[in-house]
């Protein structure tokens, strides 16, 4: 009863602060927030959330059963456009108005509550989401949609809390971490945006752009896709966060396909990722990129295998970016997994991160590694992955990982682990399911960058002291989340059930050249993969650059059971994150020949090119 | 499987597919029944690949076909008097079949012994094929994907080969592929057209009908028309290209009674155009039906297990006859080694009461003023759609057959359905049953009564609507069914008068219920619904009299362990 009646003294308070039009936290740190009292009044959807929360946080319990500790609503209100067309022509167009909604309802304590527990058979329903919301601006329809989701959510809660403690009292716990971190909350309400989007034109911009390919007689298969999402996102908590903040992506990507002679099947991507379609280049620069990707990977089906090579490597641009990436990005996360009662499915959801390495050595002491959501851009590109607060109402914050190579943190999200027990402002979701530790804006930065030329020198002189005759060079690096395993607009079962590999294993790198060690040249090789590459390797690199990349990229949001990503129209892989990095030089890395399966040639000619050809 | 109204999260992809007609010719664009652009290129390219395969592969294809299913698809939905969503999307889905082998023994032959996964055969799905008629485009998609499509068939009769070799003989040796006439229709393409604002007013002002009971608490009113337009060629000459129009207004209910257990009504009303779905007093009156039926719901007693006599209703006989029947005269099921096949050897047995006939008759674009959903001129392998006798007088005399021969019926007779992506097999269209000895309701009663005191119980229960269930036709699994009835009275011996229960689960075996039937009403009903099964949804109807029967089994519905909502419901209007 006293709880309770705390907690709802603490709500009024922040709904007083709402209703006068002034929280002096936020209007001290984010000048441009809109007055949250002022949002209210015109924003019929953050009313209804605010107000079902209140009534719910008040009142609602079943018999004489545990009240929630803890209740938030995170709605994803945005229209969405996909256009995707194949040589010439739109094969999918497409225009949805949803608002997803996510509720968390929480019984018990931050110490222990009814969260992150998979009970014996509800590993499919671990994740679960509740319906859309209307999408009117009814504030009625809107809170009898709030108001039956949240009751659904504290019955399972309750289902869940029970099982939970049954399950842990047969456990031996050695010094139980909190379930649940105590955070202040986050008031920023930004203003809305409504950027202006042309279907139709970008329509005809996707249509030209895949036609490019019409000049290109070797490619077998290729596409290009446009998604451009406008909308928000809001969330309220019973701690008394209100956030609304701008939730706009606009994602081309060009993908194409091609055989060497020799049956080896090879791709390549273009992408153009950013925070809103204003941003995306002019048709002509799309156009010339898209070539450009098309013309290096004719060459590349025309180019000689490399075969294995053990030897120097310098990862320049987009390929380092993507190592970095890829080798650190899963790992620096902080997630802890949730409790999973049956042994064999706990087996076969295993945690990956670096948590057994805090305040050791993982990169060379000139690097530093700061992940800053806060950050909208770097030297004048936009980086994806920044925003004000995160899935959990907590404020982002600059988070320094890895100083002087020494990893000092993790990314975390409000699920606490043994080390570190709160959050920094990391708890991203996707789609669907709940907010896990993830990345924002990973910015790898190195002290004594050295030019292009010099890194070159460097690679040369290397693998001349190797007795080799020739270093290697790779420059971009497969990224699945945009070539998905097919290209064509096809998905597979084996795609929905999130398939592409494990994710410690590097990607093939796409552009790689010998460089000779006799007179400089490059040679564009294909068919490398790495071997034994993982975030050891990292510790051993030799050397970096002055420059720097922008990755924009999408990764997994985590959490949301077996059929994450089902419909989330990016292969699964949702959240953006930007990763930047300078190239970097290797001392030694193993190399080795993949490609797959040979395929045969495509055994008709291409109706098009046979009848365009002179 | 048929659904009407499955769950509430089945019924949002569900509700995407509705009934299908042909089209009315007030919609036909305005070009023509000639062959449009996107066929021309498809005869083109499928000529070009067989004659070329034919001259340069090793094995060479015997078969292809192509066909494109396009379709454009607008859906409104509305809930508490407020716009829910509003969705619409176009798209073009290509399938690509190659044959290699022979009509007698091909790639597709079923695979024994293998693992549950290899025999899956081809998961790639459907590929998303150009909008626009741009021939250039259009023909590298099918290039490609006859390559591909050709190198996986070539595989795959390898091991159908080794598969033959070092199995048994099967016990139907009929051939895997039927020979057929080539089918040249061109019919007009379709479109349909809402005025989607006033639509989605109606929709809100009907889903605020049922707002106005506080005891309802979940709605949701949805209007989805669907044009389709299919385009199919085959090396065997086959030209096809046939549009259809489909609307749907579903109207759905829920709410719980005081124990948890989940209550809710669907109705819908599927027509083949716009202007033949019911005014809107039909839709308010329907709206209105449905909320008292579901407050009556909520102070109704649960239902005990019983067994005993019951009346089906003729939509409820419609569900229960495509549950039991119609699912096991599929005719793919005759000869797959892993079914249960239970009519494949009662050929001119009999099989059903004398005074009873079904048909499966997917030429049937309406049945006593309702348009059928289950109506299409030609099925997904390019064949001409035919009316069906199953079963004549009781008598067994045919399976609905795609061209998948079975023994004894080595040709399709027009049931070869799917969707996109999927392979076609035999499946149900318009399921027609007809009594030849059918009484009057008041008759139907007293006969229910009768065999009520015949069997010395004390009620027997009538069945009024029904929304769906589902069968197992294998022979792993016992063969079961299940139906899931919505309104359910007891009918007492005594006079007393009729009472409703809920949560009664419709349970038996087949051949069981079969036998107990014992009379039929005059009236027949339609049942609009989509069934699911191995070649994906496709829409279906039944058509039925009422049917009375001996024995029927009733198990108590798996309570939902939920209660109702703890807190009332939000106040309306806001503020």
């Amino acid at each position: 009863m006293c709880v309770s009646g705390l907690r709802s003294a603490r709500f009024r308070a922040w709904v007083l602060l709402l209703a006068l039009g002034a929280h002096p936290a936020a209007a001290a740190q984010q000048p441009t927030t809109e007055q949250p009292g002022a949002a209210e009044r015109s924003d019929v959807l953050l009313r209804a959330m605010r107000d079902e929360l209140v009534r719910s946080t008040d009142t609602l319990q079943l018999e004489d059963l545990e009240r929630p500790y803890f209740i938030e609503y995170a709605v994803v209100d945005r229209q969405s456009t996909v256009i995707e067309a194949t040589f010439g022509a739109t094969v999918n167009s497409e225009q949805a108005h949803t608002r997803s909604l996510r509720v968390d309802v929480r019984v018990g304590s931050h110490e222990l509550d009814s969260s992150e527990f998979v009970a014996g058979r509800s590993f499919l329903r671990f994740g679960r989401s509740p319906r859309d919301l209307v999408r009117d601006d009814d504030y009625g329809a809107l809170r009898h949609d709030l108001w039956l989701a949240t009751d659904a959510a504290y019955k399972e809660a309750l289902e869940q809390l029970a099982q939970k403690r049954a399950f842990l009292q047969n456990r031996v716990q050695n010094e139980p971490v909190p379930d649940f971190s105590v955070e202040a909350a986050a008031v920023l309400v930004e203003p809305p945006v409504e950027p202006a989007f042309d279907a139709e034109a970008w329509q005809g911009t996707v249509r030209r752009l895949s036609g490019v390919f019409r000049d290109f007689p070797a490619i077998d298969d290729s596409s290009v896709t446009l998604r451009v999402e406008r909308g928000h996102k809001y969330l309220v908590n019973s701690d008394g966060s209100v956030v609304r903040q701008p939730a706009s992506l606009a994602v081309l990507r060009a993908r194409a396909a091609i055989r060497a002679p020799d049956g080896m099947p090879l791709k390549h991507f273009v992408p153009f990722h950013e925070r809103a379609v204003a941003d995306l280049p002019a048709e002509a620069e799309l156009e010339a990129a898209v070539r450009s990707m098309a013309s290096e990977l004719t060459a590349l089906a025309a180019a000689p295998v490399l075969g294995d090579y053990l030897g120097p490597v310098l990862v320049t641009g987009q390929a380092s970016a993507e190592f970095f990436a890829q080798l650190l990005g899963d790992e620096l996360s902080g997630h802890r997994p949730p409790l999973i009662e049956d042994e064999r499915m706990a087996t076969m959801m295993p945690s990956r991160n670096l948590a057994n390495r805090l305040n050791r050595r993982v990169l060379p002491p000139s690097f530093e590694v700061v992940d800053d959501p806060t950050q909208a851009s770097f030297a004048g590109e936009t980086l994806i992955g920044s925003y004000a607060a995160d899935d959990q109402g907590v404020r982002s914050e600059p988070v320094t990982l890895i100083e002087r190579g020494i990893l000092r943190t993790l990314l975390m999200s409000r699920r606490p682990r043994r080390e570190i027990p709160q959050s920094n402002g990391h708890g991203r979701a996707g789609t669907s399911g709940p907010a896990t530790a993830r990345p924002g804006n990973l910015l790898v930065r190195a002290e004594g960058g050295q030019s292009a030329a010099a890194l070159k020198a460097a690679l040369i002189g290397m693998a001349r002291d190797a007795g080799i005759d020739y270093g290697v060079l790779v420059s971009v690096l497969d990224d699945p989340s945009v070539t998905g395993s097919e290209l064509s607009g096809r998905s597979s079962i084996f795609d929905l059930m999130g398939g592409g590999g494990s994710p410690s294993q590097l990607t093939s790198p796409i552009l790689s050249y010998k460089v000779y060690v006799e007179d400089g040249r490059e040679e564009l090789v294909r068919g490398i993969g790495f071997r034994d590459v993982s975030v050891r390797s990292l510790r051993d690199i030799v050397a970096s650059g002055e420059d720097h990349y922008v990755n924009n990229r999408f990764v997994e949001s985590g959490g949301g059971g077996l059929l994450r990503g089902l419909g989330a129209g990016l292969n699964g892989k949702d959240l953006p994150v930007a990763v930047v990095a300078p190239s970097v030089l290797f001392e030694e890395l193993e190399i080795e020949r993949v490609g797959g399966p040979q395929q045969a040639p495509i055994l008709l000619e291409h109706p098009y090119f046979r009848q365009v050809r002179p | 499987m048929v659904m009407n109204r499955l769950t509430r999260s089945l019924v949002l992809a569900l509700v995407a597919i509705v009934g299908s007609c042909f089209l009315a010719a007030e919609h036909a664009r305005p070009q023509g029944p000639e062959s449009s652009p996107l066929l021309r290129a498809m005869e083109e390219e499928l000529r070009r690949s067989m004659n070329e395969l034919g001259a340069n592969a090793d094995p060479s294809p015997y078969f292809m076909s192509y066909s494109v299913t396009e379709t454009e698809r607008t859906r409104l939905a509305a809930s508490y008097g407020a716009l829910r969503s509003s969705t619409s999307r176009h798209s073009r889905l290509l399938d690509v079949e190659v044959r290699v082998g022979d009509y007698q023994l091909d790639n597709t032959h079923e695979l024994r012994d293998a693992m549950p996964f290899a025999r899956l055969g081809d998961l790639s799905g459907p590929v998303a094929f150009p909008l626009e008629d741009d021939i250039d485009a259009i023909k590298s998609v099918l290039w490609l994907h006859t390559d591909r499509k050709y190198k996986a068939a070539a595989e795959r009769l390898v091991k159908v080969k080794t598969n033959q070799a070092v199995t048994v003989d099967e016990e139907d040796a009929s051939a895997d592929f039927s020979r057929e006439s080539p089918e040249v229709a061109i019919g007009p393409l379709a479109s349909v057209a809402i005025d989607a604002e006033p639509w989605r007013e109606r929709l809100k002002e009907y889903s605020a009908l049922l707002d106005s009971h506080p005891e309802i608490h979940e709605s949701d009113v949805t209007l989805t028309t669907v044009a389709t337009n299919k385009y199919l060629v085959n090396s065997e000459g086959a030209r096809v290209q046939h549009g259809t129009v489909q609307v749907r207004v579903g109207l759905y209910a829920g709410t719980s009674a005081d124990d948890g257990m989940e209550l809710y009504r669907y109705e819908s009303f599927d027509a083949h155009s716009p202007d033949r779905l019911p005014g809107e007093d039909g839709v308010r009156e329907a709206v209105n039906r449905m909320a008292v039926d579901l407050l009556a719901l909520r102070e109704a007693p649960a239902i005990e297990p019983y067994t005993g006599p019951a009346i089906l209703s003729g939509r409820a006989a419609a569900v229960f006859f495509h549950e039991i029947f119609g699912h096991r005269i599929e005719g793919h099921r005759q000869k797959s080694e892993r079914e249960g096949q239970t009519f494949t050897k009662k050929i001119g047995e009999r099989i059903l009461p004398e005074f009873l006939s079904v048909y499966s008759d997917p030429t049937r674009k309406q049945a006593g003023g309702t348009d059928l959903a289950g109506h299409y001129r030609i099925d997904d392998e390019g064949v001409r759609a035919r009316p069906v006798t199953v079963v004549e007088n009781g008598v067994l005399r045919n399976f609905l057959m795609s061209r998948s021969p079975v023994e004894g019926f080595a040709r399709s007779n027009g049931h070869g359905r799917r969707q996109p992506g999927l392979a076609p097999v035999g499946r149900q269209s318009n399921l027609i049953v007809e009594s030849s000895q059918p009484v009057s309701e008041s008759k139907l009663r007293e006969l229910l009564v009768e065999e009520i005191e015949r069997q010395g119980k004390e009620f027997g229960l009538w069945f009024t609507d029904i929304s769906g269930g589902f069968t197992s036709t294998g022979r792993v699994r016992p063969q079961v069914f299940q139906v899931t009835p919505i309104m359910v009275y007891r009918v007492y011996a005594d006079g007393r008068p009729d009472e409703l229960v809920r949560g009664a689960d419709l349970i038996g075996t087949p051949l069981v219920s079969f036998s107990g039937i014992i009379a039929t009403g005059s009236a027949r009903e339609v049942f609009n619904g989509f069934c699911g099964a191995e070649s994906g949804i496709v829409p279906v109807s039944g058509v039925a009299p009422a049917i009375l029967t001996a024995q029927i089994e009733i198990q108590k519905k798996p309570k939902g362990a939920d209660r109702p909502p703890l807190l009332p419901r939000p106040e309306r209007g806001g503020r």
